[in-house]
């Protein structure tokens, strides 16, 4: 019933939502902050790039820009809490319920924005599959992120989420590394929502929903199915549960071959990743 | 190592399980019938009610046993709407139909070859789903649900004299939700309009239902005649709760909510869908979508109807003999000022 074209479906927006884990990995692993900024930064990102896009500019700047605005954004939040110690929870949620009125902002007051007309990332070359150009992106991700997490500033971010108290008694800038670590995660979030927009041809100021969510359960599915320390391996578990977790939608969806209804699908996606879990644990067990 | 063989060869396991788990069921696309794949952005009163009718006039024209209908639900996600539109075009479908700007201009890009009929669309060409109303091109056509503008205007006049015969101009809320295209472009339409009549629009962003009392009571300060209530997800759904908030008369642009409003002017719904069912059925007899015009509700679709017990709130009474009324000089009115463009 599932069919190539729909793996593909599945491998492409696996690929991109596995930026959002990424970022999610960064926040809520590597320097552990609850973050909740990502609904809005992700429509941020869609925003921004749409913008340049329509401006007839080349849309490599408008990734450059849709990460960079996803950057300040992650940055605020980051500011708010090590600055003006807002709670962190509290914090993400008010730059991400403030991002809606400046996405709308952004997007000149439009709820959505067609890209049919725009040169987009993915038809500047049109020869070029989409899949390859999303998985070289990725790579090229990943191995700047694997590198980063490995040098001495990597080792001090990641200190963060360790102890925080050894952290700053080894004389680590707490204040501006939780800045910086935001800004990194926040940033590949909004490069999530605007390599989105750009597949799918339109920004839209509801995009954001459940990327949260979708991102979270991401992240966990990697960490469950590949259980390893090496921080190379960690990162590549990000876009592999994404990935999976797309594939279980496309599945779900398909749940009119058990005779149910089209409004049943969040049940069934989530009854299908706690059976994920449970398969996993066992396998694992004997 | 142990380890790593353990966690790869799970990780295949689960991949091929999840592949191959829904191959051994058989498709249903082997029958000849024609097969019709609705996509809505949400589930909400009113469009429900354009889906109704597009089965409607399908069902009444092929019977329930001719005719193959699915029909799925974006949640208002872009994303969950493009893995539903992949699947859609797996499935080889007659004709996929959208209903709402975002699931449309999903379908569009998903699935280019099949052809694609739209309902409640208000501004097909400010969504970029067709250069022109007329001869569409690009294998799409539908219905847009919105009446003339000048005769929207009209009306809003002619029954806000009802609500307050001594008022020489009038001041109109006009609740929105700002995720909805929809309703932005019709502010940015009607406004200019509503103004000739003196009639100053007064829009409020809501964002959610939840707001909605909160955007009653601020609306409701400021000195107003009426509230108008358009095309819009959020408030639609959320439109008792409104209605019973505010203390001016609301009246709303689709007839199939006159429950939960004071007065209501429009096509309904269901006729929204009715219609694109009838387009559906001149492409599934031969016809090409590009070569069908987008079609706006006329004049005979329009309606006015008042809910009587919340009338009775404002102390007003119109009889339908009055409502028919409005209707004839609305209408004789919007013709006059085409002909003397003309």
């Amino acid at each position: 019933m599932i069919t190539s074209s729909e793996l593909i479906l599945s491998l492409v927006l696996g690929l991109i939502y596995g930026l959002v884990a990424l970022g999610i990995y960064l926040s809520f692993r590597i320097i552990d902050f609850p973050d909740l900024t990502c609904d809005g930064s992700f429509v941020l990102g869609a925003a921004s790039a749409s913008i340049v896009l329509q401006a007839d500019l080349h849309p490599l700047l408008a990734l450059t820009i849709a990460f960079i605005s996803g950057a300040l954004a992650g940055a605020m939040t980051a500011s708010l809490n090590r600055l003006l110690k807002i709670p962190a929870l509290l914090s993400g949620i008010l730059v991400a319920s403030m991002l809606y009125s400046v996405n709308l902002e952004v997007m000149g007051g439009l709820p959505n924005i067609p890209l049919i007309d725009s040169t987009t990332i993915f038809n500047l070359h049109p020869s070029i599959p989409i899949l390859l150009i999303l998985s070289i992106f990725t790579f090229v991700i990943i191995c700047l992120l694997g590198y980063l997490l490995n040098t001495d500033l990597g080792l001090a971010l990641r200190s963060l989420g360790q102890n925080q108290q050894l952290a700053k008694h080894v004389g680590i800038n707490i204040t501006l590394l939780t800045i910086l670590g935001l800004a990194l995660s926040n940033g590949l979030i909004s490069l999530g929502g605007a390599l989105l927009s750009q597949y799918q041809n339109f920004a839209d100021i509801g995009s954001g929903i459940g990327t949260l969510i979708s991102g979270l359960a991401a992240v966990m599915l990697g960490e469950q199915l590949l259980p390893f320390r090496s921080v190379w391996i960690k990162l590549s578990s990000c876009i592999i549960g994404a990935v999976l977790y797309r594939f279980v939608i496309g599945l779900a969806l398909h749940n009119e071959i058990l005779h149910l209804e089209t409004y049943h699908l969040n049940l069934i996606v989530g009854l299908m990743m706690i059976t994920i879990f449970i398969i996993n644990r066992r396998t694992r067990r004997c | 190592m142990k380890k790593l063989i353990v966690s790869l060869s799970t990780l295949a396991v689960i991949a091929l399980a999840l592949v191959f788990f829904p191959g051994c069921s058989n498709d249903q696309n082997s029958s000849a019938l024609p097969k019709i794949c609705i996509l809505q952005t949400a589930n909400h009163p009113a469009l429900d009610k354009t889906v109704q009718g597009i089965k409607t006039s399908l069902t009444n024209k092929y019977s329930q046993q001719g005719i193959t209908i699915v029909t799925e639900s974006a949640q208002s996600n872009p994303t969950l709407a493009k893995q539903i539109a992949e699947k859609f075009k797996r499935q080889n479908p007659s004709i996929v139909v959208g209903v709402g700007t975002m699931p449309t201009q999903t379908l569009q890009a998903t699935c280019p070859n099949i052809p694609l009929v739209f309902a409640s669309v208000t501004d097909p060409k400010g969504a970029g789903l067709v250069k022109e109303p007329k001869n569409p091109k690009n294998n799409i056509t539908g219905v847009s649900n919105t009446l003339p503008l000048n005769l929207q205007t009209k009306i809003l006049v002619l029954l806000l004299k009802k609500i307050a015969p001594v008022n020489t101009s009038f001041a109109l809320g006009f609740p929105y939700d700002p995720k909805e295209p929809n309703s932005l472009s019709l502010i940015r339409l009607l406004t200019p309009l509503a103004k000739q009549e003196g009639i100053t629009l007064k829009p409020q962003a809501v964002s959610s239902t939840a707001e909605v009392p909160q955007a009653a009571a601020k609306l409701s300060k400021l000195g107003l005649q009426a509230h108008f209530v358009s095309n819009d997800s959020t408030i639609l759904s959320s439109l008792i709760n409104f209605t019973q908030t505010s203390t001016v008369p609301v009246i709303s642009s689709d007839t199939d909510t006159i429950n939960s409003a004071t007065l209501a002017f429009g096509p309904s719904q269901t006729k929204v869908g009715q219609t694109a069912g009838e387009l559906i059925i001149s492409i599934l007899n031969g016809k090409k979508a590009s070569e069908l015009d987008i079609l706006y509700p006329t004049l005979e679709d329009l309606e006015i109807v008042a809910n009587e017990k919340d009338l009775k709130r404002f102390k007003i009474t119109l009889s339908n003999a009055e409502l028919a009324e409005i209707k004839k000089e609305a209408i004789r009115l919007t013709e006059t000022k085409v002909d003397s463009k003309s």
